[in-house]
């Protein structure tokens, strides 16, 4: 199991203003599976989302990431697993303005300590290989949208993490970048790339095997996409 | 992660606002080079009085008779003294006694009043006054009690009033009636510190001769010591020997000893508090410009906290996050120190310069240790200043900063 979350639960604030953002909330993925998450805004799923991402922790509740349990880790080891096991993609693509693609898609392997020539290397073949072979050296303003989250990508693919976690990954973006950008997170998870992602679009959500929805901090509804299952109602192309 | 990677990034945050970190490192630059400049002219102020004092007047010790004491009690000394004194004593190489009187002076039919001292033919070398025209009192003078003077510059301008010092030379002075010959004028030497040359200087056996009175004893003695013996050593024997043949009242000796090492000190430390002071005004400016780092800090942190965050999801852990601003500070402050230095240390050359222009004993130059002291105050002051934004920034929640817009 790559992810397993036990009776999470996560309140914000305290007393009279306390908000219960996730109650109790099961939920596992299976090692090399696509799962998307719906609902609408407050319905907790960017909350559950952080705390998958070891961004934030869970006020109760176990959570297990490829085996580790997670839950009760300092800041320097939670920084590490974000480092080495997770990759994230943000719907605001989150690129520092003044680095090139090379120098952005670099990053996470500064903190890995990889020595820079290798890390140029490794950036270069991974931008090439989400076809930005010839924008290395440009700045995130002179790229379209599409080329940015495929920077972003890019970036979370370098430390080759075991599991990406996507917000909103073409919120952003037009229709033609968002096939784009779907594509490629279907061609990693064929390569064996666990992907969380949440969406609000159901289109974008079809693409995952498996469809968890929210609401007010619950799993509401989980919807099984892939027909060999059973349980998928939907075809996948 | 590797420190230098931590510094690159750090440097590529100070590049990224090169105008508005300029004019952070503006601030400790002004700082710094005015600490420098007040420092380094405050040490050369005092190379050049100190260096001036020992030159002219080292290795000498001043004695005289107790003016503490009552007059009754007080000593006096005698020319057997210079002798006894000299014969006496370890490390003495001379013993030079000096006769003192306040008198009128004629020429023609000026008069003026003026300080008469009877000397022997060793007084220029011992004192800032030096020869400018004629020839210094001599021996045969001496032995046969010449009326014969070396008047000093300031003198000659009062009692006659003219400054064609040379034309007096073998021109008459009286004093009380007695007629002097004019042999030599006194000017004194370039000196911070200086001796008036508003004086006469006249045998000291025609000074007694004439004043027979009160004119007999010597006034002082100037002990010329060398460099083997220390003045406390010097001062130690001659109270020694004095008391001894003396006597003392109450146990305090008859006598005052006072060399300049005591008096340099004194010079010294008011020229170090003169520094200090101004130093002092000159870091309060490098306070401010502190206070300038932290505030540019606290808008960068602000600025940056979505790229805090992405940085924390990528893997950067709080320490990461805190040392990138730490390091962003001290390079802000440090970099302003260097910076400050050259320009400071630039600036009191220049100073030295001119100054050594019209003054031929300035002596300029930066001690080391304010350079050193600069660096390491203004990397102080970054980390200083820097900690509580780069703490700050550290405790950013990841998901917030995310959210920042």
């Amino acid at each position: 199991m790559m992810i397993q979350a036990e009776k999470i639960t996560k309140i914000y604030g305290k007393g009279e203003i306390a908000v219960r953002a996730l109650n109790e909330v099961s939920f596992s993925v299976k090692e090399g599976e696509f799962v998307a998450i719906m609902g609408p805004s407050g319905s907790g799923k960017s909350t559950l989302m952080n705390i998958l991402g070891c961004l934030d922790t869970p006020t109760s509740g176990k959570y297990i990431l490829n085996g580790t349990d997670v839950s009760n880790m300092n800041d320097k080891e939670l920084a590490r697993i974000r480092n080495r096991k997770i990759g994230f993609i943000f719907q605001t693509f989150n690129l520092l303005p003044r680095l090139t693609a090379l120098k952005n898609v670099e990053q996470p392997m500064i903190y890995r300590g990889v020595r820079k020539k290798q890390r140029e290397e490794i950036a270069k073949r991974v931008l090439t290989e989400v076809g930005l072979g010839d924008r290395l050296h440009h700045r995130p303003n002179e790229l379209s949208g599409g080329q940015r989250q495929r920077v972003a990508i890019a970036r979370a693919l370098v430390n080759e993490p075991d599991i990406i976690l996507a917000d909103e990954p073409t919120g952003n973006l037009d229709s033609k970048s968002e096939e784009d950008i779907l594509n490629i997170l279907r061609d990693l998870n064929q390569r064996g790339i666990t992907i969380v992602m949440v969406t609000h679009d159901y289109d974008v959500a079809r693409v995952a095997h498996r469809i968890v929805h929210f609401r007010d901090g619950e799993i509401v509804r989980e919807e099984n996409l892939l027909p060999d299952d059973g349980g998928g109602s939907l075809e996948m192309d | 992660m590797r420190w230098l990677e931590r510094i690159k990034i750090s440097l590529t945050g100070v590049w990224s606002n090169k105008f508005r970190s300029f004019l952070t490192l503006l601030g400790i630059i002004i700082g710094v080079s005015s600490v420098i400049i007040m420092v380094s002219l405050g040490s050369g102020t005092q190379k050049v009085v100190g260096g001036q004092f020992e030159e002219l007047f080292s290795r000498q010790v001043y004695l005289t008779s107790n003016l503490q004491l009552p007059y009754r009690q007080r000593g006096e000394l005698s020319l057997e003294d210079v002798d006894y004194l000299r014969e006496s004593m370890i490390g003495v190489v001379d013993v030079i006694p000096f006769f003192r009187t306040w008198r009128d002076i004629n020429h023609g039919d000026r008069e003026y009043v003026t300080g008469v001292a009877g000397v022997t033919e060793k007084a220029l070398e011992v004192t800032n006054l030096k020869l400018e025209y004629g020839r210094m009192i001599t021996e045969e003078d001496i032995r046969s009690r010449e009326l014969v003077a070396v008047v000093g510059q300031r003198t000659l301008e009062q009692l006659i009033g003219s400054t064609d010092y040379s034309s007096f030379i073998g021109k008459e002075v009286k004093i009380e009636n007695h007629k002097f010959l004019i042999i030599g004028v006194l000017g004194v030497s370039a000196s911070t510190v200086s001796l008036s040359n508003d004086v006469v200087l006249i045998p000291f056996t025609t000074f007694r001769d004439i004043w027979r009175w009160e004119g007999q004893n010597p006034e002082f003695f100037l002990i010329t010591y060398d460099s083997m013996t220390s003045e406390q050593d010097i001062i130690k024997q001659a109270e020694y020997l004095l008391n001894s043949k003396y006597g003392t009242v109450r146990g305090k000796s008859r006598f005052l000893m006072s060399g300049v090492e005591s008096e340099i000190n004194l010079i010294n430390n008011i020229i170090n508090i003169m520094t200090m002071v101004l130093g002092s005004i000159a870091a309060i400016s490098l306070l401010v410009g502190g206070i300038g780092v932290m505030n540019i800090m606290l808008v960068t942190v602000k600025e940056r906290t979505r790229e805090i965050g992405l940085r924390k999801a990528i893997g950067a852990s709080s320490l990461d996050i805190q040392s990138q601003f730490l390091l962003e500070s001290i390079i802000l402050a440090g970099g302003g120190g260097l910076i400050g230095i050259l320009v400071g240390v630039s600036i009191s050359s220049l100073i030295s310069l001119i100054l050594s222009m019209s003054f031929e004993w300035w002596q300029g130059g930066t001690p080391f240790w304010v350079v050193f002291l600069s660096f390491a105050v203004t990397t102080a002051i970054g980390i200083i200043f820097g900690f509580y934004p780069a703490y700050k920034a550290s405790k950013l929640d990841p998901i917030e900063a995310l959210r920042y817009e």
